[in-house]
């Protein structure tokens, strides 16, 4: 037999039922679902790496080096690869090389620091389609999307490391490379047209979150000048592949 | 397809898989933020923090466990983190002071406003005081769930649970005269 107190208690747990109602809301639910289904993301590996072997002997760059070359040398194609843009058939190859380097990256900081350089490639490529007024710019702007999203997941997982120099060095690097990446974009979305403007807005958000995690990571000072970028145009929703060259390299379906 | 197949087909990459677990969760991990932080931005921070995280460790997951278990284990942890690095000055009366992120009908504004106010009252309990009623009596967890989610013994929780109801409700001004 309960007290009065415990009824009046068990009374009052169930009223705080009705605090359940609380919902996602909905554009959030969406554009999250979206950009999780998205965005390339490097999966934690519960084998042993094939190269972890490797790393006593500091043989990892040159592991790589070689790879990336016999790629580039198997296909025949190495120069022209290399030079090549979005939308170009030898790009696929370029991006392939590029997933080696991040695949044979010794670390967290490291890797970020790669895909920082790729993502900086990215944004070079989508600046000399858009200067040339290019059909392909939707499908580089997808591209850049990409490698943004890579940015982000690379410095989500330094910023959960442990407190160093290393690692504070690293995400200052990003950060610094964060501003200027959301700054030229700022400038290119005024210049993009209409089929392109879903993908800069997301690229300018998701450039924002980097930013902001680089700066807010535990045991770190941010940054004090903290650029605050306004969307050139209202975001209208998420990213969608441009419908020109299937979705961006990195995800699920990518040739 | 059941959830641990969908945990099993998300693991080994598959996004769409990922993206059914999503739906199936996504509301209880907003819910969890929504009561543990100061603001509804801070909630959505957090609930897209917990997901990215969770697609990058998909494959540690071990399908056994139940997956919003995991989940919320991922989403406790970054709680704990951002709570540890918050400025105290900022309280939060202060975030319902200023609801910039309040919109929408009447209803849900009212509704929100309930939930808002509870939010700072869960917020003047002990950190393991706050996951117990927000576990146990908004979501709806068992004791056993509890104690897996916060590694404590299932009697620390039975326990723990009427300390928290007596101290919520004396928060909510709905003591008995």
């Amino acid at each position: 037999m309960s007290t009065p107190e415990e009824r009046e208690l068990s009374e009052f747990a169930s009223r705080l039922a009705r605090y359940r109602a609380v919902r996602v809301p909905p554009e959030f639910r969406s554009r999250l679902r979206a950009s999780l289904i998205a965005a390339p993301v490097v999966l934690d590996s519960r084998r042993p790496s094939l190269f972890r072997w490797s790393r006593s002997f500091a043989l990892r760059p040159i592991v790589a080096s070689v790879l990336v070359l016999a790629l580039l040398a198997m296909a025949g194609g190495g120069v022209a690869a290399a030079s090549s843009l979005p939308g170009d058939p030898a790009f696929a190859l370029k991006r392939a090389a590029e997933d080696v380097e991040v695949a044979l990256a010794w670390d967290d900081i490291s890797r970020l620091d790669t895909v920082v350089m790729q993502s900086g490639r990215r944004l070079v490529d989508l600046e000399t389609l858009a200067a040339r007024r290019s059909s392909a710019v939707a499908v580089a702007t997808d591209e850049y999307l990409a490698a943004a999203s890579r940015f982000e997941t690379a410095v989500t997982r330094v910023a959960a490391l442990a407190a160093s120099a290393a690692r504070d060095a690293a995400l200052a690097r990003a950060e610094a490379a964060s501003a200027d990446h959301l700054a030229r974009l700022q400038a290119l979305a005024t210049r993009l047209p209409d089929a392109a403007q879903h993908g800069i807005q997301r690229a300018i958000e998701v450039q924002q979150a980097v930013h902001g995690k680089s700066a807010d990571a535990p045991g770190r000072r941010g940054s004090p000048l903290a650029p605050t970028i306004a969307p050139a145009r209202p975001s209208t929703g998420p990213a969608t592949p441009s419908g020109r060259g299937g979705p961006p390299s990195g995800v699920p379906g990518r040739p | 397809m059941d959830e641990q197949d969908l945990a099993r087909r998300a693991s080994s990459g598959d996004r769409r898989a990922f993206g059914a677990l999503y739906d199936l969760h996504v509301e209880a991990v907003y819910r969890y933020a929504f009561y543990r932080v100061r603001t509804d931005a801070e909630a959505e921070d957090v609930t897209s923090e917990v997901f990215q995280r969770a697609l990058v460790a998909m494959p540690r997951y071990e399908p056994r466990r139940p997956f919003l278990a995991f989940l919320y284990t991922i989403a406790r942890n970054i709680v704990t983190d951002r709570l540890r690095r918050q400025r105290p000055e900022a309280s939060f009366e202060d975030a319902i002071a200023h609801p910039s992120d309040a919109a929408g009908p009447e209803e849900r504004a009212a509704a929100m406003d309930d939930a808002r106010h509870l939010r700072a009252a869960i917020a003047r309990l002990t950190p393991l005081q706050q996951e117990v009623v927000i576990l146990r009596f908004l979501e709806d967890r068992s004791i056993k769930e509890i104690a897996e989610i916060t590694a404590k013994p299932e009697s620390t929780i039975r326990g723990l649970q009427m300390r928290a109801l007596v101290a919520l409700r004396e928060l909510l001004g709905e003591v008995s005269s």
